[in-house]
């Protein structure tokens, strides 16, 4: 056990209140705390907050090749990121361990949930994720960062995750013939991804020797619990993982009534969900669901209307990748290799010399009046970006 | 390709066993001569080794009780794809962190304070329920390094496919990705160590999988069990042996 930087007095107050039926922050055993969903202005962001833990989220997509095995599928993706600037605790952590944050236990244990919850069940259609089957497919990538740790990160960053996959848009694509045009997302609306059902994590704490468990506990709990006890369940009352990781033995007949709380809290929880998605759709019909506007300032560069469509994608892409790199310390590779510098060179760039991605490998035929926004080819070399001439 | 058969008509699964029945166990103990434990544990095809080192001096950090320490890989040929066996895949760290806390709690580490015990688990063939053959090694590796424990742990999986629920699942039965649960408990007491349940089940199929996999884990214990006594026994003989021969000379 890591040391809290908790005195005993504020543990022992804690465990007390705990006997008594009561908890410090006033609630009953069995009582959650409030979750509140805050959708960002991009698709797929969202900031979640369980009680005092605050937990931000984004969903983006890119194109990569599939592998081998499964050609006709594309591919979600999880990282978490438990930073310092979350808690003391975690601090301490990185002093003694000396690992960076994709390896912190913490934060693996994390990430091995979601894949399972969200990944192994299905519950994102991976195979609509498929562009052409062997060449290329969707990948969605959920950066999660926990910016507030206050207890029960794992179920924030489950809420979260859920969310953000929920909200989040992918480009349209249409395939002629060999080529794959991916529309902007000014040109045609975005679509949503297909979600087969939604898995709510519900955690508990095990305390006095597994003789109490009371559900979602507050950081000051979880410095005096003995274990805890993670349920995910959806809608369709299935559970969709269901984990135990050592600390203190429970009877198994307790689980069961525990099953039953939790499904009572995820039905709860996703009802809360599907009301907070609902008010920021009717309240973006109201102030435009259209992100972010161009600005075609210069009248000699050619943007023709489908241009326009890559550039929002890749300049929402860079404003992305920005965001993130405010919002945590640690440097993380960037989403694209577009950054905001090559962007205004990106558009500022005359005539047909157009750079070329790795992930949106990307030109544009000038000669082709009416060619679609991005003209996407298999990967042929590897390589960084090369203009085209 | 047709849909290979899980359970034949006859009630049998692909490796000719019975739905509740277990795979053959042995193990081997202190095989080891430099770690404090080891065991050899093979269940069926799956190989694992594990070794227990401690305690030992803590350098770095003071504390009021024993640490713990718990590093799990899997061998590079262990399955058919190579591209597994990295030890800091999330994976690996997931799992060792599990068996790390599973052993925190039944371990009296009070007893040893300042000192740290280091777990070391290598899969060496992966056939299956390789978490369960993990933690059941490391029970028999403590055991054999002389730390001491509330109880045995033991741990069996169970699944649920073609409306059958069987237990100790192999690899042909893993990856079918159905309802599979690992279970661990306390071997006296029957209260729940660790659980991990993988893809979805109903209320009903996870209330079955944990019956079936409880019975799998007294199962387990009886192997377990008498495979220490008699390396016990044979240590208490020899150690006659050795004690006859020295009044001797």
């Amino acid at each position: 056990m890591r040391d809290e930087p908790l005195s005993l007095l504020e543990k022992n107050f804690a465990l007390e209140a705990l006997q008594a039926g009561i908890r410090v922050d006033g609630r009953k055993i069995d009582e959650a705390r409030l979750v509140n969903f805050e959708f960002g202005s991009q698709y797929g962001t969202v900031t979640v907050r369980l009680g005092k833990t605050k937990v931000f989220s984004s969903a983006i997509a890119e194109v990569v090749e599939p592998t081998i095995d499964r050609p006709a599928e594309g591919f979600v993706t999880f990282s978490v990121d438990l930073s310092p600037m979350a808690s003391e605790n975690l601090m301490l952590e990185y002093l003694y361990s000396g690992r960076t944050s994709s390896t912190l236990e913490e934060a693996a244990e994390i990430v091995r949930f979601l894949q399972q919850i969200i990944r192994e069940n299905q519950a994102i259609d991976t195979e609509t994720l498929c562009i052409v089957a062997g060449v290329q497919v969707w990948a969605i990538r959920v950066d999660i960062h926990v910016l507030d740790h206050c207890g029960n990160v794992l179920d924030a960053c489950c809420m979260a995750a859920v969310a953000s996959l929920l909200h989040m848009r992918k480009p349209v694509v249409t395939v002629v013939g060999k080529d794959v045009f991916i529309h902007g997302i000014d040109e045609r609306e975005p679509v949503p991804l297909t979600v087969h059902h939604l898995p709510i994590s519900v955690s508990f704490g095990i305390f006095l020797d597994g003789d109490l468990i009371a559900i979602d506990p507050s950081i000051q709990e979880e410095s005096v619990m003995e274990g805890t006890l993670s349920i995910a369940v959806n809608a369709h009352k299935e559970i969709c993982a269901f984990r135990k990781a050592g600390g203190a033995s429970i009877e198994t007949s307790l689980i069961f009534k525990n099953a039953s709380y939790a499904y009572l809290r995820a039905t709860e929880v996703t009802v809360q969900l599907e009301k907070a998605l609902k008010d920021t759709y009717s309240r973006n019909a109201v102030a435009s669901v259209k992100p972010l506007q161009v600005e075609t300032t210069k009248k000699s560069f050619p943007l023709n209307e489908q241009v326009q469509g890559v550039t929002t994608v890749w300049k929402q892409v860079a404003k992305q990748s920005a965001l993130e790199d405010k919002e945590k310390t640690v440097d993380q590779p960037n989403i694209t290799s577009v950054t905001n510098a090559e962007m205004e060179i990106f558009i500022d760039d005359s005539e047909e010399s157009y750079t070329k991605s790795d992930e949106l490998s990307a030109s544009t035929d000038s000669d082709e009046e009416t060619a679609p926004a991005v003209i996407a080819r298999p990967r042929g070399g590897k390589g960084r970006p090369k203009s085209k001439k | 390709m047709p849909r290979e058969e899980l359970i034949s008509p006859d009630g049998l699964r692909t490796d000719g066993r019975r739905p509740l029945e277990i795979r053959k166990v042995t193990c081997r103990m202190g095989i080891l001569p430099r770690a404090d434990g080891s065991c050899h544990l093979e269940m069926g095809n799956t190989i694992v080794l594990a070794t227990v080192y401690g305690p030992r001096e803590l350098s770095s950090r003071q504390s009021s009780c024993g640490i713990i320490r718990c590093e799990y890989s899997m061998a590079s040929f262990a399955s058919t794809d190579r591209r597994r066996g990295k030890r800091s895949d999330r994976n690996s760290v997931e799992m060792a962190s599990s068996i790390k806390k599973t052993f925190e709690n039944v371990l009296l580490t009070d007893l040893f304070p300042k000192s740290r015990v280091d777990i070391f688990i290598q899969v060496l063939q992966a056939d299956g329920s390789e978490r369960s053959a993990a933690i059941n090694a490391v029970t028999i590796a403590m055991v054999n390094a002389g730390i001491p424990m509330k109880d045995l742990i033991v741990s069996c999986s169970a699944g649920y496919m073609e409306n059958t629920t069987v237990m100790d699942l192999n690899h042909v039965e893993m990856i079918t990705r159905g309802p599979q649960l690992t279970l661990a408990i306390y071997a006296s007491t029957e209260r729940m160590a660790t659980a991990h349940l993988e893809s979805k089940a109903s209320f009903e199929i996870f209330e079955n999988l944990i019956a079936i996999a409880k019975k799998g884990c007294l199962q387990m214990f009886d192997v377990m069990h008498s495979s220490i006594e008699r390396y016990s026994l044979n240590l208490i003989a020899s150690r006659d042996h050795i004690a006859t021969f020295g009044s001797r000379a």
